[in-house]
């Protein structure tokens, strides 16, 4: 009776199992001669109802499901980051400021629409910017996520070691409610990281994860995490290490797994995502703005990229120069202007990177400049900046016909400045004045004149390159690179939701299970009570009956 | 929303409560699903509900954003050509009225003093057309071409300075195309005589500095860079010469590849190509792999003996700023000398020297004539192989000479040269002939200073060279003391040089009714002591146009030549059938814009129709799934509140 009652109050604890007392016949007793008689009833053992497969079925369940759950809801935080349903998402900021180019095509002169076309670039190197952190306090939080989710796996687990301890102790009897402890646990840590348990001959059980044990009988190796920095070496993550060793895990399954998978292969992707939209975006706009003309030209200008190594040629590794956008072998012509005649006169400036003869460095860029310049311009690389400037209050410049991307890769006479999606920004030239805003083009960049120019070429380009193919976006336009990511993302989002729809289901179904093996149900318990009952209620009869007996047979002394 | 598998065989007090939850919350995710496709309106909240259709509404809304700006591009071009066809009519309006001006002032009935006073009225004219000309459409000068910051026409000089360019503005079309909506100035007010000279292609030498873009190849096609394959004693090199940027470029990549197979041949560049250097021991092979042309182009395939020297092929350099004038004529420079530019005539003329000693790039020179204030502009012709200058002044005549050497005929910029048709001359008049009157008349009569005379007959002569020969062949005109007829080595027009000795002076006149003296600008008598006639220049290039045309009537008013209000008239109605056929452009050109904003706004309707399938809210299916759920859930609702409300438990006694 008293396990009924103890199914019966637990039957609303989750993670109590029900538990059967086994009842067996008491020992034979002699009751005449060598005539014998069974001594009454019991009770042999009271037992948990478990089935180990199942519940190591439902754990594993437990995992995947919380995975999925995981996965889902960092995907669905990126869908909503990136907004793409939104009017002002990434692909309406490009349509804006490409086609604020087109409005300023038709008016280029006019100083609003210049002023506006390049709050249009603020606008967007905020938007990306923006987005680029916002991203990033995705990866922060699934960071933190996982390692406060790894301090909670690490109790379970000693947890679990504990209570192993206890039931070692205690001779693995009598320890039912003890088990239903650890199976607890050991659920919660489903829910963290995938586990599965090999149950030891002591009543322990060791927990791996994977191939490894990280539960050893009394012994837990401990998860810890330290920050380290990802393969590709660009991101700072926290990685979940054995708290022993200091050794890497690989979770693939429960929150942490998920957060894990979420981390390397959704959000990660996601930032690089940004980084290479914005790359694309200043190399594109650079190099067509650096072909153009402004309404005014330079008196003096300083480029925006800091050259590590002036002496190293143009095209050398990114780290060794500081380059972001190497140039490759071509040309492009310096442009002194006679304010007082109109006159122009091109200067050819080389840059050598054949592979062959003298390969062309920032000094090499500086000297062919002051040559070319003749005294009346003059360049300089103080401090890695390549800074042109004119000596002559009657004569500006500018430049054109770049083939080489050298002008687009220095910096100079370009729209933005930055590598990617984190440092993104309109030049500082162009805010501080709107005229150098290069809308223009020369007829013929090979002989230019004052009078021979396309006053809206420049603006009109521009206007069409969120098509122009990339080499930095693998031949596609800005726009189509980024719907294909957009759509990617969302086949991935709906995938995972579909996932987690079946893992749960999954898990319903193995918890029904596992319910129907050790759940109480309260009908079965009364009927067992009822049971209990109706033997008590023999068992006082026939005390009572012998008593009477007994009372007949003293009446008789009388 | 997915159930889940309930054939388990014990039901457990937990897993009903389980199921219930689950079932609960199924039914409240899609409610809440539903709800928010109906308050939204949006059948998508996020693009994984449905990918393919989020990359739709993604990929349409760029069509419509380039869509919207298109609209305003073709309004705004739309804008632009209405005025510009206003414009066109007010001017066709103006040209008419000049016409019956000029029309009315021919008769003998009127007064000179009534046609100066009419030349007033022309000037006036004149003033009105300078102001249609500037027209401005938001700020831009409506007919400056591709220049459209600063005005279209500019009285200087007592002409008027055509200041755009040729073509015109235009809109990019979202496939990438171009819509012309702006007509230049010159086009429509006739504002630029071309190629004073006739220009003449001049040969360019290769520099290291060429780039290639600037060639045109071995076959003037362009030059394609790709790999040439180096063989030398049967080693083969493939030299991938496609980061080529320069002429340098090629010779330091070629030289490489000659070096890594291991031959001491090399390229150069001379002349106006490259150079192959053989080997010193053995013959070298450069050839085009089976797809490239880049050998041939650049002139240096072939097979190269020992110790061999081979120049390539001419490669067809252009002529760009940069070039320096040492690599024109072939390498040979021009002639330092120079040339005079003379704008106008008699004592309101400018005239400018140009003189080539100080000049290093064509550039220079370019520049040169540019700022030399005789209002000729000079650049490089458009195939890239010599020099054009136009006189952009409509009003103003310009002449080009030597100044003492070949400069000008060199650069085929002389505006009187041997070359020049007869029928040009003066202002197109030509020449007139005494065989028009009297067949077989000889035209003009040379006197010598020995008194000897002899005649020239000019009859069917076509060029200026035609007449020096004439001249020089003439019957009488022969031995030492000849005249030699010659153009000026010294600004422009023809010479004749006397060899005789006497007393007299050389004379020319016209014999027999011809004007041809006057007209070749010789009819001179050379004062003493000089025994040459220095001709005029009477191949004096200026704009044909509204404003020269209304500036001749001016001055035929006032001068009160009756035959120059004729000219002047028919002028005018040449003129006005230009004018008639711009505005036939401008008229086609709305239409097109009227058409492709019709298309344009079908192809919006249809792209918003489809955007509104893929994105709105199909309401009356999502209204009958609300209503089937919110049934299921109350009757979930309701099992649940039952389930648990009695037990074996309640029925113990």
């Amino acid at each position: 009776m008293q396990v009924v009652g103890n199914n019966i109050s637990n039957a609303g604890t989750a993670g109590y199992t029900r538990q059967v007392a086994n009842f067996a016949p008491g020992p034979d007793q002699v009751v005449a001669g060598n005539q014998s008689t069974g001594s009454g009833v019991t009770i042999a053992s009271i037992e948990r109802q478990v089935n180990e497969a199942l519940n190591q079925n439902l754990r594993d369940a437990n995992s995947d499901q919380n995975a999925s759950q995981t996965l889902n809801s960092t995907l669905t935080q990126l869908q909503t980051t990136f907004g793409a349903l939104n009017s002002n998402d990434l692909s309406s900021q490009l349509s804006t400021f490409f086609n604020g180019f087109s409005t300023l095509a038709q008016n280029p002169t006019d100083t609003s629409l210049r002023t506006q076309t390049i709050q249009n670039g603020t606008t967007i190197a905020q938007y990306l910017q923006g987005l680029r952190s916002q991203v990033d306090g995705v990866q922060t939080n699934v960071n933190s996520q996982i390692q406060t989710l790894t301090q909670q796996a690490n109790s379970l687990l000693q947890q679990v070691a504990s209570l192993n301890k206890q039931i070692a102790s205690s001779g693995n009897t009598g320890v039912n409610s003890l088990d239903d402890q650890r199976d607890q646990a050991l659920t919660q840590l489903s829910q963290l990281i995938n586990v599965t348990t090999v149950p030891q001959s002591n009543g322990t059980v060791n927990v791996m994860l994977g191939s490894i044990p990280v539960v050893d009988q009394t012994v837990s190796r401990g998860l810890s995490t330290k920050q380290t920095t990802d393969p590709t070496g660009q991101f700072t993550i926290t990685q979940v290490t054995y708290a022993d060793t200091g050794d890497p895990t690989s979770i693939s399954g429960g929150q942490i797994g998920g957060l894990i998978n979420a981390r390397d292969n959704y959000v990660q992707p996601a930032i690089t995502t940004i980084d290479t939209v914005a790359a694309g975006l200043i190399n594109t706009v650079n190099t067509i703005h650096s072909q153009g003309q402004g309404l005014t030209g330079f008196s003096s200008v300083t480029g925006t990229t800091q050259v590590l190594d002036t002496t190293l040629p143009l095209n050398a590794s990114t780290t060794q120069t500081g380059i972001n956008f190497p140039p490759t072998n071509g040309t492009f012509y310096l442009y002194l202007t006679d304010k007082v005649t109109g006159q122009v006169t091109p200067q050819q400036i080389n840059v050598n990177l054949t592979g062959t003869g003298t390969q062309t460095s920032l000094d090499d860029i500086v000297n062919q400049i002051n040559t070319a310049g003749g005294g009346v311009v003059s360049a300089n690389d103080i401090g890695g900046y390549l800074t042109v400037k004119s000596n002559n209050s009657n004569v500006t410049f500018g430049f054109g016909g770049d083939n080489s991307g050298a002008l687009a890769a220095l910096g100079v006479n370009t729209f933005f400045t930055g590598k990617n999606a984190l440092d993104i920004a309109v030049n500082g030239t162009l805010q501080g004045n709107p005229q150098l805003l290069a809308t223009a083009r020369y007829t013929n960049p090979a002989a230019p004149s004052s009078g021979s120019v396309d006053n809206q070429a420049n603006a009109k380009t521009m206007s069409s390159a969120g098509n122009a193919a990339s080499s930095l976006l693998g031949g596609q336009g800005l726009s189509d690179y980024y719907t294909n990511y957009i759509g990617a993302l969302a086949i991935h989002a709906q995938n995972a939701s579909n996932d987690l729809s079946a893992n749960t289901t999954i898990q319903s179904t193995l918890s029904a299970q596992q319910q129907s093996v050790s759940g109480v149900s309260m009908d079965e318990e009364t009927v067992n009570m009822m049971q209990y009952q109706r033997a008590f209620e023999g068992s006082a009869k026939y005390i009572s009956t012998i008593n009477q007996m007994m009372q007949d047979v003293l009446n008789l002394v009388q | 929303m997915s159930g889940f598998s309930t054939a388990i065989g014990r039901v457990s007090f937990l897993s009903g409560s389980y199921s219930l939850v689950r079932n609960l919350q199924n039914d409240q995710t899609s409610l809440q699903s539903i709800s928010q496709q109906l308050s939204s309106g949006q059948r998508l909240s996020q693009a994984s509900d449905d990918p393919a259709a989020a990359v739709g509404i993604l990929r349409i809304n760029q069509q419509v954003a380039t869509n919207t700006q298109y609209k305003s591009n073709l309004d705004f071009a739309s804008g632009s050509l209405n005025l510009a066809g206003s414009t066109l009519s007010s001017l066709a309006t103006l040209v008419t009225s000049a016409q019956s001006a000029s029309s009315s002032m021919i008769g003998p009935s009127v007064t000179a003093d009534e046609r100066t006073a009419e030349a007033s009225v022309v000037d006036n004219l004149i003033s009105q057309v300078l102001s249609y000309s500037n027209t401005q459409y938001q700020n831009q000068s409506l007919f400056g071409g591709l220049n459209t910051q600063q005005n279209a026409f500019n009285g200087v000089a007592g002409g008027y300075k055509y200041q755009g360019t040729s073509g015109g503005q235009s809109i990019l079309t979202p496939s990438g195309g171009t819509i012309p909506y702006t007509i230049d100035g010159s086009t429509i007010f006739g504002g630029v005589a071309s190629q004073i000279g006739g220009g003449q292609s001049i040969g360019v030498a290769l520099t290291g500095n060429t780039r290639i873009s600037d060639l045109g190849g071995a076959a003037n096609t362009g030059v394609s860079l790709g790999t040439v394959n180096v063989t030398v004693g049967g080693t083969t090199v493939g030299v991938d010469l496609s980061s080529a940027a320069t002429a340098n470029d090629v010779v330091n990549l070629v030289n490489a590849g000659l070096t890594s197979a291991g031959s001491n041949a090399t390229i150069s560049i001379a002349g106006s190509g490259f150079t192959v250097n053989g080997d010193t021991a053995q013959s070298v092979t450069i050839a085009d792999t089976s797809q490239g042309h880049t050998a041939a182009n650049l002139g240096i395939a072939g097979t190269f003996a020992a110790s061999s020297t081979t120049a390539g092929g001419n490669v067809h350099a252009r002529i760009i700023g940069t070039t320096p004038l040492s690599a024109l004529n072939g390498g040979a420079g021009l002639d330092p000398s120079g040339f005079i530019i003379t704008s106008g005539t008699g004592s309101t003329a400018t005239t400018a020297t140009i003189t080539l000693g100080s000049l290093n790039t064509v550039q220079d020179l370019v520049n040169a004539i540019n700022s030399s204030n005789t209002n000729v502009t000079a650049q490089i012709n458009a195939n890239g192989n010599g020099i054009v200058v136009d006189n952009n002044l409509s009003g103003v005549p310009v002449t080009i000479g030597e100044n003492g050497g070949l400069t000008a005929t060199q650069l085929g910029i002389r505006s009187l040269n041997a070359n020049t048709s007869l029928s040009d001359l003066n202002d197109g008049a030509g020449i007139t002939f005494a065989s028009a009157t009297t067949p077989g008349a000889a035209d003009i009569q040379i006197t010598r200073q020995d008194g000897v005379a002899f005649t020239v007959n000019l009859t069917g002569a076509q060029t200026i060279q035609d007449v020096l020969n004439r001249i020089n062949t003439a019957t009488g005109n022969t031995g030492a003391t000849h005249v030699l007829a010659q153009l000026n080595t010294t600004g422009n027009g023809i010479e004749l040089v006397d060899n005789s000795a006497g007393a007299g002076a050389l004379a020319v006149s016209d014999i027999n009714g011809s004007n041809a003296a006057q007209q070749l600008g010789i009819l001179k008598t050379a004062s003493a002591p000089t025994s040459t006639i220095n001709g005029d220049d009477v191949n004096p290039v200026q704009p044909q146009g509204l404003f020269t045309s209304l500036i001749k009537l001016r001055n035929a008013l006032l001068n009160n030549d009756t035959p120059g209000i004729t000219a002047a008239g028919t002028l005018l109605q040449n003129d006005l059938s230009r004018i008639t056929q711009v505005q036939g452009v401008v008229g086609a050109q709305q239409q097109d814009l009227q058409n492709r904003t019709t298309a344009l706004q079908d192809d919006q309707t249809q792209l918003q129709s489809s955007l509104s399938l893929l994105q709105d809210t199909d309401m009356t299916t999502v209204i009958t799934q609300f209503q089937q759920l919110q049934t299921a859930y109350t009757a979930a609702l309701q099992i649940g509140a039952k389930q648990y409300q009695s037990n074996l438990l309640d029925f113990i006694q």
